[in-house]
Order: C-alpha cells, then sequence, then structure tokens
C-alpha cells in the first residue's frame, strides 16, 4: 500500500516544464523507471549499508521468510562467518524455507520452535527481522511472533534490528497491537466470509512492534534509529 | 564538474587521514564543503575530530597543497572557477576553524543554567570542555562542590582536581570502585567524551559505563558536555568492548620489568560505550538535546554521502 503511494506521489510530483501532453507521458514514464530501479536496487543498498553490523562468529536470529534479510545474510557470509537461528513461524512454516535458502548459500542455520525462542535468546548476538511495514512511530508491522521476539531480545539484552526499504513506510500510527486495522491482520478472503463477530476468532497474520523495542533499522536511505523514521518519512512524501 | 572534483579530493584527504591515525576509525574526519557552481550560497557541513588543533591545522594544509594541486588537474574553463571559488573555500575553512574553537567557549556559556547552587556534582577523569564548564560557573559566582573520579590507571582526575581547585572550586577526589557508594549523595552527573554517536550513545572514557550504570540505578541525571565537533555520524557495529577500542600499554599497570610477564595477560581498555537509554542530556554548543534527537543534529552536520568514508 505504501509502495504505491509512494509510486504515484514520485511521478505526479515531477516538475513539467512544458504543456505537450506527449512530453508529459514520456516523462511519467521515465520517472516510473527510475522509482523501478531505485527499489531493485534498495536491497543491495541495504546489504552493503549494513554489512558491516555482521562480525565475525556472530549468532543471528531471525524471523519467519524475508527477502531483504535473505540478501543482507548472502552479502554478509562473504565478509564474515556467522551462524544463523530461524523460528519455524507457523502457521505458514516459511522459516524452514528461509533455513533451506540459507544452506543453500553456505550460511549454516538451525530451524527452531517459536516457542523456544526464549530458550535461544541467550546464545544470540543479535536478531534481525525483515518488516512488511515501518510505521509513522518507528515502529514495524511484522509476521506475528515478531513481538514475542522483540521483548525476550529486550529482557536480554540483545540488539533488536530490523532491515527494510524505504517504501515500506507508512504513513499509519498504531497505538498498540488492537489498534491495527483488520485489514492488515487479516487475509482478505477471511474477511469476506466472515462476518466482524467472528473475527474474533481468527488468528491475526501480522503484530506491530513498538520503537522503545528496536535497536536500529537497516534501510536503504542509511541506517537510523527508530526515532528518526518519522523524520525520513516526511521527507519521503513531500 | 568543478566542485565534485574538489569534493573528490577532499574526501581523498579525508580517508588518508583516518587511515594514518592509530586510533579506532569510529570518528571518521571530514570536511565537505557544498560548493554551488556560479549561483548562490556556499555552506559548509562540517565533521567531528577528537585531536582537533593538530588535524584541523593538517587538514588546512592539506587542502591548500591540493587546490594549488588541483589547478593543472581541471580544464580550460575549470581552471577559471577554482580561482574564483579558492576564496570562498578558504572563508568556509576559517569559518570552520572558528567555529571549533568557540564551540567549547559556546558550551560553557550554558554552565549556569545547568549548576544549580549547592549541588554535588561528579565527574570522571579530565576533560577539558567539562573543565571551562565548571570555570565559567565559578567565575560567576555559583557555589558548589566537584567529585572527580580519579579514572585509573592514567590518573587524570588528579589533573583535573588541581585545576578545578586553582579556580577555588572545592573538590573531592574519589576512586573509582567507590562511584556507586557515593552515587546517592550526588545530585547529577557531568561528563566529557571522546565522541558521540549516530544513536546517541557514547564512547567515553573506559569507566564511563559503570559510572553510567549507578546513576541509572540511583536516578541521578547524566548530563555530557558535547562540543558539535564530537558528534559522529557513525554506529558501532559490535558492542563487544575488545573489537571497537584501543589499548594502550599497560606500562602503568605492571612494568616491563616484572617477573610474571609470561603468564599473564593485562587488558588496559582506553574507552567504553555508553548505550543512549542511560544518558539523560546531551549538552551542546546550542542547547541541550535529549540522546534520541542526535540524529537530526547529524544529518544537520554531514552530507548524507559521508556517513561512510570508506566506501566511495
Amino acid at each position: 500500500k505504501s509502495g504505491c503511494e509512494l509510486f504515484l506521489r514520485f511521478i505526479t510530483l515531477a516538475k513539467f516544464d512544458t504543456f505537450a501532453i506527449d512530453e508529459c507521458r514520456q516523462k511519467l514514464i521515465e520517472r516510473g523507471q527510475v522509482f523501478l530501479e531505485r527499489t531493485l536496487s534498495s536491497r543491495q543498498r541495504i546489504a552493503e549499508y549494513s554489512q558491516e553490523f555482521i562480525v565475525d562468529g556472530s549468532i543471528i536470529l531471525t524471523h519467519s521468510y524475508s527477502r531483504v534479510v535473505l540478501t543482507l545474510l548472502a552479502y554478509a557470509s562473504k565478509f564474515a562467518r556467522f551462524r544463523v537461528f530461524v523460528t519455524e513461524s507457523e502457521p505458514d512454516k516459511s522459516g524452514a524455507k528461509m533455513r533451506d535458502e540459507l544452506e543453500a548459500i553456505g550460511i549454516p542455520s538451525i530451524c527452531i520452535l517459536d516457542a523456544s525462542v526464549a530458550y535461544v535468546m541467550e546464545k544470540v548476538t543479535f536478531v534481525l527481522m525483515g518488516a512488511e511495514a515501518v510505521v509513522e512511530s518507528g515502529g514495524i508491522i511484522n509476521k506475528i511472533g515478531t513481538f514475542n521476539i522483540a521483548i525476550a531480545a529486550r529482557e536480554m539484552n540483545k540488539p533488536f534490528y530490523v532491515a527494510s526499504e524505504s517504501f515500506k513506510f507508512v504513513r499509519y500510527y498504531p497505538l498498540n497491537n488492537r489498534d491495527l486495522p483488520d485489514h492488515f491482520k487479516y487475509k482478505a478472503s477471511t474477511i469476506a466470509r466472515l462476518s466482524e463477530q467472528n473475527l474474533e476468532m481468527e488468528h491475526p497474520l501480522v503484530d506491530y512492534t513498538p520503537p522503545a523495542y528496536i535497536t536500529l533499522l537497516f534501510t536503504d536511505i542509511g541506517t537510523l534509529t527508530p526515532s528518526a523514521v518519522s523524520d525520513e518519512l516526511i521527507k519521503l512524501y513531500i | 564538474m568543478l566542485p565534485i572534483h574538489i569534493l573528490k579530493l577532499i574526501r581523498e584527504v579525508s580517508v588518508r587521514i583516518i587511515h594514518g591515525r592509530n586510533e579506532g576509525s569510529d570518528i571518521s574526519l571530514t570536511l565537505q564543503a557544498v560548493l554551488n557552481d556560479r549561483a548562490t550560497m556556499s555552506t559548509t557541513n562540517e565533521d567531528e575530530n577528537d585531536n582537533l588543533d593538530e588535524n584541523l591545522q593538517l587538514k588546512k594544509q592539506q587542502i591548500q597543497a591540493d587546490l594549488t594541486e588541483s589547478l593543472p588537474m581541471s580544464n580550460v574553463e575549470g581552471s577559471v572557477s577554482v580561482q574564483r571559488l579558492r576564496p570562498d573555500i578558504m572563508d568556509d575553512l576559517n569559518w570552520y576553524s572558528n567555529e571549533i574553537d568557540l564551540s567549547v567557549k559556546n558550551l560553557a556559556q550554558q554552565a549556569l543554567a545547568h549548576i544549580h547552587a549547592n549541588e554535588i556534582i561528579l565527574t570522571l577523569g579530565y576533560s577539558y570542555t567539562v573543565e571551562q564548564f565548571f570555570k565559567y560557573a565559578a567565575s560567576k559566582k555559583r557555589q558548589f562542590h566537584v567529585f572527580i573520579l580519579e579514572h585509573a590507571p592514567f590518573f587524570t582526575g588528579h589533573k583535573m582536581a588541581v585545576n578545578l581547585s586553582q579556580a577555588n572550586i572545592p573538590v573531592t577526589v574519589v576512586t573509582d570502585s567507590a562511584v556507586y557508594a557515593i552515587m546517592a549523595r550526588v545530585n547529577k552527573i557531568l561528563i566529557g567524551t571522546r565522541s558521540l554517536l549516530a544513536n546517541g550513545g557514547l564512547t567515553a572514557k573506559s569507566g564511563t559505563y559503570s559510572l553510567a550504570l549507578a546513576a541509572k540505578n540511583f536516578n541521578v541525571p547524566l548530563l555530557v558536555c558535547a562540543p558539535t565537533y564530537k558528534f559522529s555520524p557513525t554506529y558501532l557495529p559490535s558492542f563487544d568492548p575488545v573489537m571497537c577500542n584501543s589499548f594502550p600499554s599497560p606500562e602503568n599497570i605492571l612494568s616491563y620489568q616484572s617477573s610474571y610477564q609470561s603468564s599473564l595477560d593485562i587488558v588496559v581498555p582506553m574507552h567504553d560505550y555508553v548505550p543512549p537509554e542511560l544518558v539523560t542530556l546531551i549538552i551542546g554548543s546550542g542547547m541541550g538535546n535529549a540522546p534520541s534527537y542526535v540524529y537530526r543534529i547529524v544529518s544537520e552536520l554531514y552530507s548524507a554521502e559521508d556517513n561512510d568514508l570508506e566506501r566511495s
């Protein structure tokens, strides 16, 4: 949602010197291409900016399947040796897929139960997540189970890093987990199927992690603290 | 494009200077002058450095030398512009060096706002900034008492005690290990730092972390005096104290002549990392700032491209 909004703003807020319709069309298409290139290269840029945070001998905990984290770890594996614990992340068990892809790159990784996060946390050097959206407060919306991990990391004083591209920054400020709108938490088919009442019985697919639990965000515009997110957000959306 | 040549030159010089220093590279030295081609303003983004005089002089000389060298480097139309831009650059450099000289003075001017009458203030070792801060408050006839942690094994606290008592400020020197014991009696803590990181954390003298933890426990405010040149755009990649630190010789602790050398490993870390949660206020040349606001100041001081010189 945020990606589309940013794209629209990017192409429509371009300056037009002439009023010829063909040139305008041309310009719009060019701007679209620029936006596309920037978003495609953003993962690589995130990997380059944050590669130095992964030092030799790190043990990293990650959650579920994230392409950004995958790119980051693949890039960092050229510079350092480290191990990864991946949570299984029910209900779709996407953690197993992440583990397979990491092993294919050559990074030793172990798939653990979601329930064993607190058990494993003392061995871990830091936690690295992707995000489905980064909200205005500096918090993130990510696969269910993220907030669990954040609380355990905070309790054990482990840094909690989030890697996300800048087009995931969304103009939204949830106050707590209950405040998340239904269309974020459940699939559209689920909402269509059930009425208002029965949604209470469904399991949400995402949760909101407040900014207090996040140490740093790695984005393609640089490394940010959660308090810097709303500043960057405003700059993006102007 | 001419300004890009100059910027590249400045960046190359900076990288050379960084590599030449034997300390850890968590403070980068960049002098950026963002120049316009023919039109309007020229803004200068400055950088920080922990040994300002030496580096600044070195930097100025280098840039002057390189500027004259770069004249042949640029083409026909270029050489005219370099001459024209030269006074602008020299102005900016002078402004930069003035700013650095004055930043400590500006900081000291705020002493009266932070030091109240009959307070007991704790500090760690010797810091020029903090000394000026205290001296200014004393010169305005503010009565206060200073506890100084002696900062073993370098014992810089003794020098601070001598300097402050020359300004007729009552001082008490305390051993580092007693920091927890006296914390209950202290009203606030005022320290200097080697550098301020972009997340609001500090790399400060060793011993600062335990000071900060004790302060947190007793809810004593921790104020950090940081002139503009100490703000750094870098982050610490790892909190491992061995990895990101420098270690001077342990001669002070156990001399080379001692007989137990072979089985003994002596570690003398120079610096500590203090996380931003433990810092209450950062006093800069402007006014007091929360550690979570440091990113804003850093983004105003530096241009985004210079955050990692080694890359470009």
